[in-house]
């Protein structure tokens, strides 16, 4: 007797149906599961992806209006200042180094050893969302318009799945959080992602040319003075993607004067087990619910759109849900 | 249907979408970033040349399940695997139902049969995403937002359809095997 025929055509796609229907009412985790295992297929698609990096990033020089006559002569202008400037600041710089080298030597030799505890987890960027629900905006100051992605999908060399929540950075600036991992693969939800926060710290430039006021409270009463290394205390916040390529740190003291080109670093010892560079301040709004507030707009250093390769921060000992520290 | 073919075929396309996928996106300024659904084109075109609507059906739910295994972003945090293959397969149905009343050849044709494949399954799949999202993420103030963005996403994807259908007839054979019914150079039924 028969007992097992080959099922017909319509079987299959019932059973098919069904099984969508299954996969969609299991939620979000059951997803995250399966998808964790075909993304390594995607690997694969490293090529396509630094093709496109490099299209976009030639792309974005296309279209510009050229610059007329007075316009080139302001820049060239401009330029031999700047290049005076640079002239001095590499000599402060070398300066600043010898000393740096001299104190670090004292350190290495008196000093008790320190390390950060925590590791760094290669990470190569191999694709991105298929449909562009996730994508967010990122306009550049030439008026062109380039598009990053909400989250990437990362291949790293680690065959246990990694805790979600690890930061990843890449060599001179926080890159994002990791929101899904699977064997090999990530899914790394980036800095402007519209979900993405967190703790961090805005560290504003004392520039001799440019004397900056900042008003405090003393005794009760305001006094005006101006910012120095001594009197330049960190401003803490909490930085927020914005969804169009940069981050909001909200309700931020107005006096402290923040202004555009100011540092913005982590703050988050959990997250990171050290500050790393967000981005500069490029914008500083006056919060119209609260006058004496100020809203920061932060452009991250982290280019998604450029973006092949990040270290995912892996602490030491990882405390919470995920459990124990992932294994090669 | 030839399935090895088709399998690779679906790879490549979520391939390119994946990665070379981001030089077709742009910005739609306030309404979000828009870009094509490749895998719809592939699912149209077979909507148009199979005869048997059991493989179509087959064939889109593979496209759809695709789609969601490599869309882990969108309406909530991480988006639920399933609701994208459900939506491919009702949105090819419609186009395998009304196919009889367009001209398969016509670029308009293809474009309009995309842009209503599109729209029902990218309706659909935001809808489903955005209740799965409830108690996840606050998720129905971006429905509105969502819904408009796969309208545009759907016209995109119908304005690209004839170029996509174009060079997808270049490799029909490999796809499609001679159907019974059928003229020897002929695409479609013959009534």
């Amino acid at each position: 007797m028969k007992v097992l025929s080959k099922p017909s055509k319509a079987q299959v796609l019932a059973a098919m149906i069904v099984l969508s229907v299954v996969t969609s009412l299991l939620g979000q985790r059951a997803g995250q599961t399966m998808r964790n295992l075909v993304q390594p297929l995607l690997w694969l698609g490293r090529a396509p992806h630094y093709l496109a990096t490099s299209l976009r990033a030639n792309a974005s020089a296309v279209g510009r209006k050229p610059l007329s006559p007075q316009a080139v002569e302001e820049l060239a202008g401009e330029n031999q200042s700047l290049r005076g400037q640079v002239a001095y600041w590499r000599g402060e710089a070398e300066r600043s180094d010898r000393q740096a080298r001299s104190l670090l030597k004292f350190q290495e030799t008196y000093g008790p050893s320190k390390d950060l505890p925590c590791d760094l987890i290669p990470a190569r960027v191999i694709g991105e969302s298929a449909l562009p629900y996730d994508l967010t905006r990122r306009v550049n100051v030439g008026g062109s318009q380039n598009v990053t992605s909400g989250s990437l999908v990362l291949l790293t060399d680690r065959s246990k799945a990694l805790p979600s929540g690890l930061a990843a950075v890449t060599d001179s600036a926080l890159a994002g959080r990791i929101i899904a991992a699977g064997a090999f693969t990530a899914q790394l939800q980036v800095v402007t992602d519209k979900q993405f926060d967190i703790a961090a710290r805005i560290l504003r430039l004392v520039d001799p040319n440019a004397p900056r006021e900042v008003r405090s409270t003393r005794q009760g009463s305001a006094v005006s003075t101006l910012l120095t290394e001594q009197n330049n205390e960190p401003l803490d916040g909490q930085a927020v993607g914005n969804g169009q390529g940069g981050l909001t740190i909200k309700d931020i003291w107005r006096h402290a004067n923040v202004l555009p080109g100011d540092l913005v670093v982590t703050h988050d010892t959990r997250f990171l087990p050290l500050e790393v560079r967000i981005g500069r301040v490029s914008q500083v709004q006056v919060d119209t619910m609260s006058p004496d507030r100020v809203t920061v707009t932060v452009r991250p250093d982290f280019d998604a759109s450029l973006a092949t390769e990040v270290f995912v921060v892996l602490p030491l000992k990882v405390d919470g849900p995920s459990g124990s520290k992932a294994g090669k | 249907m030839r399935w090895i073919p088709f399998v690779i075929l679906v790879y490549l396309v979520i391939l390119i979408q994946t990665t070379l996928g981001r030089v077709l996106t742009f910005s739609g300024g306030g309404l979000g970033m828009i870009g094509p659904d490749l895998a719809a084109i592939v699912a149209v075109f077979i909507a148009l040349r199979l005869r048997d609507g059991t493989e179509v059906a087959i064939a889109a739910w593979t496209l759809g399940l695709a789609v969601d295994l490599t869309t882990p972003g969108g309406v909530g945090l991480v988006t639920a695997v399933g609701p994208m293959s459900l939506g491919y397969c009702l949105a090819v149905s419609a186009v395998y139902r009304t196919r009889d009343a367009f001209f398969r050849e016509r670029p308009a044709s293809q474009a309009m049969l995309t842009l209503m494949f599109c729209l029902i399954a990218h309706a659909l799949w935001v809808s489903l995403q955005t209740v799965f999202a409830q108690g996840v993420t606050r998720s129905w103030g971006n429905y509105g937002e969502a819904l408009v963005q796969a309208m545009l996403l759907s016209a995109y994807t119908a304005v690209l359809a004839p170029l996509g259908c174009w060079v997808l007839t270049r490799c029909e054979r490999i796809l499609i095997p001679v159907q019974a019914g059928r003229a020897r150079r002929g695409r479609g039924r013959t009534w």
